[in-house]
């Protein structure tokens, strides 16, 4: 095994389940989910020399991900059926005993399409803001603006509270802490 | 409650309603996960060399070998272009008997008939990947149905292409657990994939399925191949017949053994001074196509090649009247308004 292969290996292994589970998460399974996987994988293995190093490696191939998803949706015609195609939630819980997954996600499909995957990364995928930022090609600061933003929006779709504040256009990071405990 | 609370409860609402999946499939070191970093491992190694070179030789293992020489579509119709020539060249030969190569040329050159051809491509690399092509071809227009099934047998994935007389171009396909029989069975939607120009190989159809016929004509439209004496092929005695061609199937350009490749080869090459020796193997009595191996080289020279990474194996070759009954294959059931 060669210097570039053992770093390849060491990244694949820290970045693997989020990779599969992202593919997964957004409507894929199976060989489409394994193909997508690999094709995120083999770009960063063309290009390893731009591959960041670290905890910036994982935001990098999610936006890799990404591109490549959206020209999969793109190419199959059927990006608004996403949310359609998605399994049930292992629990769907009661915290919000009002709110069913499928409200929560008719909720998530009334948001634009940025929005929305940075609602998912932070969300379903585990990332920091701050990750998410990079993943979505923003600044940190662009990236917690709009979290805030969105989450207020997500909220009164959902109906959860009616009289949602209207967030601060400062961008303020008073919201980088709860997101990140999600 | 705050709007920081709230938004909390936004956010673990959200993540409750996340889909299910199965832990299993997440692990790096699952059977998957193996698979896909075998997979990424054989493909293009990296552009720049962080290593001993040792990545140069794996850019031709793994599934890209599929694209490897996938010719442009556009060649189907120069190759029909030139058909006529060609058989003219083949009937009048300058030493008075057609060489091998114009005589194997000739042999896939249906005219009017329907030529249809299955081939088998194993790679060396992956033991069970295959890819098999099936295709129908009437050469006096170009038409041309190519249906292809590639990857792993549990997991295949499967595309269909119709390309019609005037070089419209359709096509279907099943990226997701696929079940051949169904997906031919008409359950996949077409779309129109592109317009085929012929003056031009900077089109997007760099991915077509390539059957033997198909790739020969192209080669031969570039006068590339050379004979190359005979040899044992799957334990038949066998023509050899040789051309280069750049590694990365993005292009329809074939070129003669130990000449300089073209200058739009050496424009479209995705890795610089990346070529396949393509050894095409013919019967030498009938001239009928046996099978077609493709080998990595390092350089131009045909000694810079490597053992063959990629062999096709013909299990189908035929001549059909063109009866209507025939002639449908070229489309095939369920095809789309204006493939006929």
């Amino acid at each position: 095994m060669d210097e570039a292969e053992g770093r390849f290996r060491v990244v694949f292994e820290s970045t693997y389940g989020t990779l599969a589970r992202y593919a997964r998460h957004r409507g894929l399974s199976g060989v489409d989910a394994d193909d997508l996987v690999a094709g995120t994988y083999e770009v960063a293995w063309r290009r390893l020399d731009k591959l960041p190093p670290g905890d910036e490696a994982l935001p990098w191939l999610l936006a890799v991900e990404r591109n490549l998803l959206r020209n999969y949706w793109r190419k199959q015609r059927r990006e608004r059926a996403v949310m359609e195609r998605l399994s049930p939630p292992q629990d769907v819980g009661s915290e919000i005993p009002t709110l069913s997954w499928q409200e929560v996600r008719r909720g998530l499909d009334q948001l634009s399409d940025e929005d929305r995957e940075l609602i998912l990364l932070v969300a379903w995928d585990g990332l920091a803001p701050a990750q998410a930022a990079i993943a979505l090609g923003l600044t940190p600061g662009a990236a917690r603006t709009r979290l805030h933003r969105a989450r207020g929006r997500l909220a009164q779709l959902l109906d959860i509270e009616q009289d949602v504040k209207r967030p601060a256009a400062s961008g303020h990071n008073h919201c980088e802490t709860a997101s990140t405990e999600v | 409650m705050s709007e920081q609370e709230l938004q909390d409860r936004v956010l673990r609402a959200v993540r409750r309603a996340r889909p299910a999946i199965d832990d299993a499939a997440l692990s790096p070191t699952s059977a998957d996960a193996l698979k896909v970093l075998e997979r990424v491992l054989h493909s293009e190694g990296p552009e720049t060399s962080l290593g001993n070179g040792a990545t140069r030789a794996r850019r031709w293992h793994g599934p890209i070998i599929r694209h490897l020489l996938r010719p442009r579509a556009g060649a189907i119709a120069i190759a029909a272009a030139a058909a006529a020539g060609a058989a003219v060249l083949v009937l009048s030969g300058v030493s008075g008997a057609p060489s091998l190569v114009d005589r194997a040329y000739a042999a896939i050159n249906a005219g009017s008939q329907v030529l249809h051809e299955v081939d088998i491509q194993y790679d060396r690399t992956l033991s069970r990947y295959r890819e098999r092509v099936e295709g129908w071809l009437l050469p006096d227009t170009g038409q041309a149905r190519l249906i292809s099934i590639w990857g792993y047998p549990r997991s295949p994935f499967v595309d269909e292409w119709i390309i019609t007389a005037t070089g419209q171009a359709f096509s279907r396909a099943c990226l997701n657990q696929c079940h051949p029989a169904s997906f031919i069975d008409g359950r996949s939607p077409w779309a129109h994939a592109g317009h085929i120009d012929p003056q031009t190989d900077l089109n997007f159809l760099g991915t077509l399925p390539g059957t033997f016929a198909r790739l020969y004509r192209e080669a031969y439209h570039y006068h590339a191949i050379v004979e190359d004496g005979t040899a044992t092929f799957d334990g038949r005695h066998v023509g050899r017949l040789q051309s280069m061609s750049p590694t990365i199937g993005n292009t329809v350009v074939f070129w003669r053994p130990g000449t300089t490749p073209p200058a739009s080869a050496r424009q479209h090459l995705s890795v610089r001074g990346s070529y396949t020796l393509v050894t095409w193997y013919v019967d030498p009595a009938t001239a009928q196509p046996v099978g077609f191996t493709s080998a990595p080289c390092d350089g131009e020279a045909v000694r810079s090649c490597g053992r063959p990474v990629a062999t096709t194996r013909i299990v189908t070759f035929e001549r059909l009247d063109p009866t209507p009954q025939n002639l449908a294959k070229l489309t095939g059931p369920g095809a789309p308004a204006g493939a006929h």
